[in-house]
């Protein structure tokens, strides 16, 4: 059970951009669960709140009993995104090869400098013009890239889905603005199943909860599952509407 | 009819002209049949493919999950509003539609934002925010390509997934050739890439980016959001201001948690293992950061959800806007999709919010639009029991006085006759003399059917009411009745019982 102190509240005043204030509308919320309206009488209440379902293996599709990068590339093709195995050693000619196959002039990398370098050098050699997240003069400029180029922080196998957080040195627009996007997913990093993804994330104690720890989440992770796709227009299936045309996968094996 | 009447029409609302005229129309049957049954299909084989026979049990922990949820949501909100103001989110507290929109208005014009990108939000068509926008010279762009092509076609969505499903091809071409001054082309690739071009440009001068959300998380203070496109990504990491405007349903408590309801979502929207893109936020752009929102805003909604959130209608809450229901509908799929229910949310979860948003009498229509056949029920991922509430509904308007009163008149005889045997007996009697009366051919069917011949399983009737007079007439001019035996069933049983009695099994038992 999780207790919770709240300390006095008074209900403070609408947000200042109109509407009314936290306790009013949570107020309204109370009346229909016929929970009694916490004001300002309600000094020390500590009040157990009911778990949640907690056991939620039954949703699991994957777990460390398969081939976990058999899976992840079977399902990653299936959804439409190009997956490329290469060896650690060669990952700066597999992304310039992509480069090259959809005939990409400029390339957007988000990736630490030490990954960067040797890519970067190498599509210096092939005449790919190369940036990252420091070199634009314009925000307009990203819309004119031809590929971005990212790390991942996990892959999952379930559905062969790249997992892709914001960071010091990770942005959001490389992997949505270009139309091409080059992702390099180390094997090491394919988890089996979504249920696994979280405790990748550093909990805190929750505030205002007595013995209850929340997660902290980056500022920004994305599920990736393919490239953009709809089909709004008589059901027809399209890729490349507003995300990214193509995605590439750079699979690169050994321990990481 | 433009977009506003077409979702906001006259009330109270007459379904009939919307769904007879629907049902003559044959490229609209079957666009629509099609795009729904192509979807309710996906769905089980998906579901099937991913969870086996533990189908059922998925969605009766999802539906655990949520009821949880709602039942302490004051707890859950609670905890969402302070785990996101950690984050620097700034969340907002809208009791109805013109709140949310002012509020929105508000922080659009304290940042002095002009140019809008907004991603799909059924919460959003619900408050009219669009309108609204632009009525203060906010220009607004919907980012997602059905709504986009809706919004220069000034049409209304029909499908609270798949807005498009009533339209076609060549309409989208002409809208193009109107509104963008682009090349006539038919070619749905060419014409999403014209779409494109044009989003772009929008995306890049935007400095207002709307959104929905699919969840909200308790734990971490973040929203969650559901694309194929990736416009809302788009949408809501370019430009300075971000702000998602959320009905209070969508919490759900913890991250973990979220696992559960983006395996069921997908696939029971378009059959898809997950959306291309499920992207979660959880507050604005930190310092030092490369890019994003420098203000992420959340303005939580109420607008009649509470009064939903009562005990006897709380479940229905629990929907997530998969669709599922709408695709499995058979009178969805006749009436032509969502237009017919003249309102924001249609389909089976349509025809009971609605009522219970807006006013149950300003919706008479809507909580009969149903034969009750429950599949609706089967396919909803977080297991509603659309049918119930339907007949819950169906009672509240008896008992208000909604429904007229020779309805109620018939009503309240069905129910006598069904509370003894005696009463039973005699209207069944009755019932079978009158339609007897009423038929044509009825002298020349067997006086029991099929009964007499075992070996006969055909158990057809010889004879059918076509034209039933006053108010059964509305029943016989899209169908023909049986005629009933002249006998019951239960006088045949019995009389058999006596002319074999010491036998305790015949043929049948």
């Amino acid at each position: 059970m999780n207790q919770r102190h709240r300390s006095i509240e008074g209900g403070r005043p609408g947000s200042g951009f109109g509407g009314v204030s936290r306790e009013q509308f949570l107020d309204r919320v109370r009346a229909s669960l016929r929970t009694p309206t916490r004001g300002v009488a309600n000094k020390r209440d500590a009040f157990a709140v009911p778990q949640a379902p907690e056991d939620l293996s039954v949703v699991r599709l994957a777990d460390r009993s398969v081939d976990l990068v058999r899976m992840f590339a079977e399902r990653a093709a299936v959804s439409g995104m190009n997956v490329h195995h290469c060896e650690p050693d060669r990952v700066a000619d597999a992304v310039v090869g992509i480069l090259s196959s959809v005939e990409a002039r400029s390339a957007w990398f988000s990736l630490p400098t030490a990954e960067c370098r040797p890519i970067r050098s190498e599509c210096d050699r092939q005449g790919i013009r190369t940036l990252d997240d420091n070199s634009f003069r314009s925000d307009d400029e990203r819309f004119e890239i031809d590929a971005g180029i990212t790390g991942c922080e996990a892959g999952l196998a379930e559905t062969g889905t790249l997992v892709l957080c914001s960071g010091p040195d990770r942005g959001r627009g490389v992997m949505i603005v270009p139309p091409v996007h080059i992702a390099i997913l180390r094997e090491s990093q394919i988890l089996p199943d979504m249920l696994d993804l979280w405790e990748r994330f550093p909990t805190d104690p929750e505030p205002g909860m007595v013995d209850a720890r929340r997660r902290i989440m980056p500022t920004s992770l994305v599920m990736v599952s393919g490239p953009s796709k709809t089909a709004d227009i008589e059901g027809i299936l399209i890729t490349g509407v507003h995300g990214p045309k193509a995605v590439h996968v750079v699979l690169v094996s050994g321990p990481g | 009819m433009s977009a506003s009447t077409i979702l906001t029409p006259d009330l109270p609302f007459d379904m009939s002209p919307r769904a007879t005229a629907a049902g003559r129309d044959v490229t609209l049957q079957q666009f629509v049949n099609s795009a729904t049954q192509i979807k309710d299909r996906g769905r089980v084989s998906a579901c099937h493919a991913a969870f086996g026979d533990r189908y059922d049990e998925v969605r009766s922990l999802a539906g655990r999950i949520k009821q949880h949820t709602l039942d302490h949501l004051d707890e859950y909100l609670a905890r969402f509003i302070e785990n996101a103001e950690a984050s620097g989110t700034r969340v907002h507290f809208a009791a109805d539609a013109a709140q949310a929109n002012a509020i929105a208005l508000a922080i659009a014009r304290e940042n002095n934002c002009s140019r809008c990108v907004k991603s799909k939000s059924m919460v959003t068509e619900e408050t009219g925010l669009l309108a609204a926008l632009e009525s203060i010279g906010i220009t607004t762009v919907e980012t997602d390509l059905g709504e986009f092509i809706l919004q220069l076609d000034h049409d209304a969505p029909s499908h609270i997934v798949t807005p498009m499903i009533h339209k076609d091809r060549t309409a989208v071409a002409r809208a193009f050739v109107r509104e963008l001054g682009a090349p006539y082309t038919e070619d749905p690739g060419a014409l999403t890439a014209i779409a494109r071009e044009h989003m772009r440009r929008q995306f890049r001068s935007a400095d207002l980016g709307i959104s929905g959300a699919n969840f909200l998380v308790a734990e971490t203070g973040s929203m969650v959001i559901c694309t194929n496109e990736g416009n809302a990504d788009l949408a809501v990491s370019l430009p300075r201001v971000h702000i998602a405007m959320v009905g209070i349903e969508k919490v759900i408590p913890s991250i973990a948690h979220l696992s559960v309801f983006l395996k069921l979502l997908a696939r029971s929207a378009t059959a898809q293992p997950m959306t291309v893109y499920n992207t979660i936020v959880t507050g604005p752009r930190k310092p030092g950061a490369i890019d994003g929102p420098e203000h992420v805003h959340v303005i939580l909604v109420d607008n009649g959800r509470t009064e939903i959130l009562r005990e006897e209608t709380r479940e229905l809450l629990r929907c997530i806007r998969c669709g599922a229901c709408l695709n499995a509908c058979p009178v969805y799929r006749k009436v032509g999709g969502g237009h017919a229910y003249g309102a924001v949310y249609s389909g089976p979860i349509g025809a009971v919010i609605t009522p219970l948003l807006k006013g149950i009498a300003n919706y008479p229509d809507l909580p009969h639009a149903s034969s009750l056949c429950g599949a609706c029920y089967e396919a909803c991922p977080v297991k509603i029991d659309i049918p119930t509430q339907l007949i819950r509904l169906r009672r509240v308007m008896v008992e208000q006085h909604i429904t007229g009163f020779g309805a109620r008149l018939a009503y309240r005889s069905w129910a006598r006759s069904l509370k003894n045997a005696w009463a039973y007996r005699a209207s069944a009697a009755i019932q079978r003399l009158v339609l007897r009366q009423l038929s044509t051919g009825a002298e020349n069917a067997n006086s029991t059917g099929a009964w007499d011949n075992p070996e006969d399983n055909r158990m057809l009737p010889d004879a059918w009411c076509s034209d039933l007079p006053g108010p059964f007439r509305a029943w016989t001019s899209n169908r023909d009745m049986p005629v009933p035996a002249r006998g019951s069933f239960r006088a045949w049983w019995a009389a058999r019982g006596r002319a074999t009695s010491g036998r305790s099994r015949g043929k049948y038992g």
